[in-house]
C-alpha cells in the first residue's frame, strides 16, 4: 500500500520515554503512546501543547521510527530559534513528561516495501526524518528494495542519525548513502562538498541497478523545490516525485 | 467445419502474432520467467488470447471465451510445426522482441501512449500491468469480496487473495487491467484497497505489531495459542464495523491441514475471522476512536507566543499568526506558461466553457482581502488578491450552478472538492494576482482558486478547470486523510474530526 485511506485518529496521551541528542540542534524524543497506532513510513503525528490560560500551540512532527517499533514513536525534532513548540521540546521537556498526541496522519506522503522500487530519497536537514522512517522500515521488513538516500546537511556534525546511516550503508544490501555537506570538505569517498544539482541526482541514481519508480523529496521548502527541479533536470518525470516541504 | 477452424484458428492467430493488427507494443508484456507475449484477437466472432512463449520452446497457445469461460481453443500449438516453421518464427518474433525491448525500456514512449483519463493520480500502474492502457478505475461495486477473494463481477473471475494479480491500489479505490482494456477481458491484475492491521493487545506476541502483510498475520497467529474470542473495531474506506475474532482451531482447519499433506500434525492456529471478511481487508485496532480526550496542561508550557490583540476572533483554533507565506504541495512545482494556459467549466464529463489566457483576463476583475488559513496550523492575515470572482465565471458562461458540488482541477493532476454554494455569493474567486503581482509559480500561479474561508488545500494551485459533480466527491487530499469540507473554526483538519 503507498497512500493510505483516512484511518481514525484521536488526541491521546503520550510519554516521553528516552531523549537522545542526535546533532547540536536535533534532539529525538521517544514517545510511549498510551493508545498505540500502526503507522505508514512517512507520515507524521500533531503535537499539542496546553498553557495554563488554555492557549494551544499545535505542529505537526514527521515520525522518524519505523512502522515495526510497536508502541513507541521516535520524534526527532529540531530546535528553531523563533519557534515556539521546539524550544519547549529542547528546554523543557523531560523523561515522564505526558504529552498530547496525535496521529498517524498524512496519506501521501508515505512508503512501504511492499511498493517496490528502486527508490531515491533525498533529504535536506531534518527533512531526513520520515526518509529515516522508510530506511529503517526498509531494513525491519528485510526487503530488498533498492534504496539511494540523497541526503544534504551543512556539516557533518549535523547529520542526523549519522551512525546508523553509515552503518546500513556498509551492510551494502542495496540500501546506498549519499552524504552531502555544503559548508564543509566531503567526510567520505564518493559523497560531495555542495548542494544539490542534476549531476549529483544523476550520479546517485546510477547507484540503483534501474531507474527510481519513485523519488520522496523533503526539507525546507527551497531546499525541496532545488531537489525537485535537480531531479526534473536529471530525467524523473515529475509525475514520480512526492514532495514533502516545511518553512518558509 | 472443426477441422476447418483447427486451421484457421492457429493461423489467425500466428498471423496476428507476426503482424498484428492491434496496437502491439502496448500488450506485450514481461510475465515472470521467460519472456513471452501476449495478445487479445478476435477470431471470427470470439474474444481470443494468444499466448506466445519465445523459449525454450517458440510455440503460441490460443484460448477464447468460450460460454463466458477459458477454454482452450481447438489446439493452437505450434510445437509440431516443421523445424523450419520455428527458427523462421523465432527470428521474426526475435526482431520483434527486439522493438518490444525497446518500448518497454523506453519510459516516455509508454506513458505518451496512455490515454490522460485512464491514469490514475499520482501514480502509475506498473509496467506488468500492460501499462496504464488496459487499466483503469473500476467503482466499489464492480468488484465483490467473498472470503475466498475477489470477484469480478463483469467476468465472473474469482481472484483469491494470494493471488500475484492483486496488487495495492496507491489512491484507496479499485482499478482493473483486462486484456484489451476490455469489460470482459480476462484479468490482468486488480488493484485492492489494502490494510494494516494492529492486532489486538490481548492476543500476546503480536500485540501492538503493526502486520503490513496478510501473510505475516496468519504466520504471526500461528504461534498462538486458541484464546476466547473478542471484538474488534475495524474500519475500512472510513467505515467502521466491529467483529468478533479469535484465534483457534475449527474442523475446517483440520481439512485443510491435511489436504495440503500436514495429516500427522495438529492444525496450526489461525485468527478466525468472520466470513466475508479477510485478512486482506481488514484493519483492526481495538481503541474506540470516539474517545476524546480533554487537554491537560503540558508541564512547563506557557502561552509564549499570544496573538496580537488586534487578532482577537481571528485565528481559528489550532492555529498561529505567520508573517511569511508558506509554500506546501504534493509534488514539484509545474511551470504553467500563459500560453498553455486554459481553463474549463465542466457539468460532469461534459465542457461548458473554455477560456483562454487572454479571454479569462478579460472578465470582470475582483479584489479580495481575507485572512488564510492552512491545515499546516500557519494563519496569515490580510492577504490580498484579485481574480475572477466563481459568480462572474458563471455569469460569463451563462449557467447557475447545475449541481450542488464540484471538483476542482490543477494542471499537476490535483483536485479538491468543495460544494457550490461555497463558491458562489462572493465567497470564492479564480485568482491572478497576490499583492497586486501575478501570482508565482510557487503559490500556484498563472492562476489559483482562493476559497478562504475553508482550509487552504481546498484552495488548489495551478488551476485549470472547475467540474460541477453529481456528488461530493473527494479530492487528492480528502482521499488521503483530510477533511472532506475543511472549516477551520470547526477545525475540521482529518477525516474523523466532527
Amino acid at each position: 500500500m503507498s497512500e493510505a485511506a483516512a484511518t481514525q485518529s484521536p488526541w491521546q496521551m503520550a510519554k516521553i520515554i528516552r531523549i537522545e541528542k542526535r546533532t547540536p540542534r536535533v534532539t529525538s524524543f521517544f514517545f510511549k503512546l498510551s493508545r498505540p497506532f500502526a503507522h505508514q513510513a512517512g507520515q507524521h503525528v500533531d503535537v499539542r501543547l496546553t498553557a495554563p490560560d488554555g492557549y494551544q500551540a499545535r505542529r505537526s512532527y514527521s515520525i522518524a521510527s519505523a512502522p515495526e517499533s510497536g508502541g513507541t514513536v521516535e520524534l526527532a525534532i529540531e530546535r528553531l530559534e523563533d519557534g515556539e513548540v521546539s524550544p519547549f521540546f529542547h528546554e523543557v521537556a523531560a523523561v515522564g513528561d505526558e504529552i498530547e498526541l496525535r496521529g498517524p496522519l498524512g496519506g501521501h506522503f508515505v512508503w512501504s516495501d511492499s511498493d517496490g522500487g528502486p527508490i531515491i530519497l533525498v533529504g535536506g536537514g531534518s527533512g531526513v526524518v520520515p526518509l529515516m522512517a522508510m530506511v529503517r522500515h526498509r531494513t525491519a521488513r528485510k526487503s530488498s528494495v533498492p534504496v539511494a538516500l540523497v541526503f544534504s546537511a551543512r556539516i557533518w556534525e549535523e547529520v542526523i542519525f549519522r551512525d546508523e546511516l553509515i552503518k546500513l550503508d556498509d551492510r551494502r544490501d542495496g540500501f546506498d548513502l549519499v552524504l552531502t555537506l555544503t559548508r564543509e570538505p566531503a567526510q567520505r569517498p564518493d559523497d560531495y562538498s555542495r548542494r544539490i544539482d542534476a549531476q549529483m541526482m544523476m550520479q546517485s541514481m546510477s547507484r540503483l541497478p534501474e531507474p527510481p519508480k519513485l523519488a520522496i523529496v523533503c526539507g525546507w521548502n527551497a531546499f525541496v523545490s532545488a531537489a525537485a527541479q535537480a531531479l526534473i533536470d536529471a530525467d524523473v518525470p515529475a509525475g514520480l516525485i512526492r514532495t514533502e516541504r516545511y518553512g518558509v | 467445419m472443426i477441422l476447418w477452424s483447427l486451421i484457421t484458428q492457429p493461423a489467425s492467430a500466428f498471423r496476428e502474432f507476426v503482424a498484428p493488427r492491434y496496437r502491439p507494443e502496448l500488450h506485450y508484456m514481461r510475465g515472470p520467467g521467460p519472456a513471452y507475449a501476449r495478445r487479445a484477437v478476435m477470431v471470427g466472432s470470439r474474444n481470443c488470447v494468444v499466448d506466445c512463449h519465445l523459449w525454450p520452446l517458440c510455440r503460441c497457445h490460443i484460448s477464447c471465451v468460450i460460454d463466458d469461460r477459458t477454454k482452450p481453443a481447438p489446439s493452437g500449438v505450434f510445437a509440431g510445426m516443421t523445424l523450419l516453421a520455428v527458427v523462421a518464427a523465432a527470428l521474426v518474433t526475435a526482431a520483434l522482441v527486439g522493438v518490444w525491448v525497446f518500448l518497454m525500456t523506453s519510459d516516455a514512449m509508454a506513458h505518451d501512449a496512455l490515454p490522460t483519463a485512464a491514469q490514475p493520480r499520482r501514480w502509475s500502474y506498473p509496467f506488468s500491468c500492460c501499462s496504464g492502457y488496459d487499466c483503469r478505475e473500476v467503482a466499489d461495486n464492480a468488484i465483490g469480496e467473498r472470503p475466498e477473494g475477489y470477484v469480478i463481477k463483469g467476468t465472473g473471475e474469482l481472484i483469491t487473495y494470494a493471488d500475484s494479480r492483486i496488487k495495492d491500489s496507491a489512491d484507496g479505490v479499485f482499478h482493473w487491467c483486462s486484456m484489451a482494456g476490455a469489460n470482459d477481458g480476462h484479468t490482468i491484475c486488480l488493484f485492492c484497497t489494502a490494510a494494516w492491521i494492529l492486532i489486538s493487545q490481548r492476543i500476546p506476541p503480536i500485540q501492538l505489531r503493526a502486520i503490513m502483510d496478510p501473510k505475516d498475520l496468519s504466520r504471526a497467529a500461528a504461534d498462538v495459542a486458541p484464546g476466547p474470542r473478542e471484538t474488534l473495531n475495524v474500519w475500512r474506506n472510513g467505515k467502521a464495523m466491529q467483529i468478533s475474532a479469535a484465534v483457534g482451531r475449527n474442523s475446517d482447519d483440520a481439512k485443510t491441514a491435511s489436504a495440503e499433506g500436514n495429516g500427522g500434525k495438529s492444525p496450526r492456529p489461525r485468527l478466525l475471522l468472520p466470513a466475508g471478511i479477510s485478512s486482506r481487508t481488514l484493519a483492526a485496532v481495538d481503541f474506540d476512536p470516539q474517545q476524546r480526550i480533554v487537554s491537560m496542561v503540558t508541564r512547563g508550557f506557557f502561552s509564549g507566543r499570544k496573538p496580537p490583540t488586534d487578532a482577537d476572533g481571528r485565528i481559528p483554533p489550532g492555529q498561529y499568526l505567520e508573517q511569511s507565506f508558506p509554500v506546501l504541495a504534493a509534488g514539484p512545482t509545474p511551470r504553467v506558461r500563459t500560453e498553455d494556459w486554459s481553463f474549463t467549466l465542466k457539468h460532469g464529463p461534459r465542457p461548458l466553457k473554455k477560456w483562454t489566457w487572454a479571454e479569462f483576463n478579460a472578465l470582470p476583475l475582483s479584489r479580495m482581502t481575507r485572512d488564510i488559513h492552512c491545515v499546516t496550523a500557519w494563519t496569515k492575515f490580510d492577504t490580498s488578491w484579485q481574480g475572477v470572482l466563481v459568480d462572474d465565471i458563471l455569469v460569463d458562461a451563462g449557467i447557475a450552478p447545475p449541481t450542488a458540488f464540484t471538483l476542482a482541477h490543477s494542471f499537476d493532476g490535483y483536485a479538491t472538492n468543495v460544494p457550490a454554494k461555497d463558491l458562489t455569493g462572493g465567497k470564492a474567486m479564480v485568482a491572478l494576482l497576490y499583492e497586486g503581482k501575478p501570482i508565482t509559480p510557487d503559490h500556484g500561479g498563472p492562476a489559483r482558486l482562493l476559497v478562504p474561508h475553508l482550509y487552504f488545500w481546498k484552495s488548489a494551485k495551478w488551476l485549470n478547470g472547475l467540474q460541477f459533480t453529481e456528488h461530493d466527491e473527494p479530492g487528492f487530499w480528502e482521499l488521503r486523510g483530510y477533511h472532506i469540507y475543511g472549516d477551520p473554526w470547526r477545525e475540521q483538519r482529518y477525516t474523523d474530526d466532527p
